[in-house]
């Protein structure tokens, strides 16, 4: 598998370290549920067959967290971007928004 | 500061040289600096720079040169700084002075090793240890890239059509580097070698 770094160009998959799910949001520790939501938060994932976006971390390169978006049976990668560019989840985004 | 480099050598010896194939030199008395520019300042970082040196600080993976102060693109807005010890007294001192309100300025040259490479079987040599193509069609002088040598973190660029490259790795690495360099380039110590 090669990865795209918007950074770098197409590089090896053994320059990156994988972080998992980059659509998980990290609960308001004073909500009245945060222990239920935090072990989903650190535990419970979906597994998905298919479209999977994903963080990486280019760490035998130039260090920059990127966001994949790729196929989880085919390993195809649709698109990638700097973290800090677009990458955040859509939740993040709409919360921007709302503040 | 320069009174506080290093002094003992990163590599066990000054050089290695296969017959007319390859030549590896340590490059000793560099003084590196690594700027990073503070959030929402890297156009008047750029502006700045362009402005003191001449240079435009490389918004992609590349390298350029003038008056013996070298630019390497280090990453996202990043940038190594390289002079010679004997050409400027004091690199880092100089570069916060200029740039500090923009950049955060940090002496590298204790913390990087560089070692050049160059010779028609350069690029032989370090197909051995690095995964990205390094074919004269897709890089080639001021070409830079940050990825890995044998497993080892490292800045790559080219300066000259020889070609030389030059490689910077984490001082405590040099030494393994320089293994692997004398294993890997074995094969090279005859001139009349077939290719």
């Amino acid at each position: 598998m090669r990865i795209n770094c918007p950074c770098c160009g197409e590089r090896s998959l053994d320059e990156f370290v994988y972080y998992g799910d980059a659509d998980l949001r990290r609960p308001d520790p004073q909500d009245e549920e945060a222990g239920a939501k935090f072990i989903a938060y650190v535990y419970e994932r979906t597994n998905p067959s298919g479209f999977h976006r994903e963080l990486w971390y280019h760490g035998l390169g130039c260090r920059t967290w990127i966001v994949a978006e790729r196929d989880t049976r085919t390993h195809e990668i649709y698109a990638t971007c700097r973290a800090v560019d677009g990458g955040a989840p859509e939740g993040a985004a709409a919360d921007r928004e709302r503040s | 500061m320069v009174d506080q480099l290093i002094t003992l050598p990163a590599f066990p010896a000054p050089s290695i040289e296969r017959a007319d194939q390859v030549r590896i030199v340590a490059r000793e008395n560099v003084q590196i600096v690594g700027i990073t520019a503070r959030e929402r300042e890297t156009e008047s970082l750029v502006l700045a720079f362009r402005a003191v040196y001449g240079l435009d600080l490389p918004m992609k993976p590349a390298r350029v040169e003038k008056d013996g102060l070298a630019v390497v693109w280090a990453g996202w807005h990043q940038w190594l700084l390289m002079s010679d010890v004997a050409a400027v007294p004091d690199l880092e001192q100089i570069m916060r002075a200029d740039f500090g309100g923009y950049a955060a300025v940090v002496d590298h040259s204790d913390a990087r090793a560089i070692v050049a490479v160059s010779g028609r079987r350069a690029r032989d040599l370090l197909a051995k240890g690095v995964s990205i193509d390094l074919h004269p069609r897709v890089f080639t002088t001021g070409d830079a890239a940050a990825t890995a040598i044998s497993h080892v973190g490292m800045h790559i660029w080219q300066t000259d059509e020889k070609p030389t490259f030059e490689l910077a790795v984490p001082r405590t690495y040099a030494d393994s580097l320089w293994r692997w360099m004398e294993r890997a380039s074995a094969e090279y110590q005859n001139s009349d070698s077939l290719l």
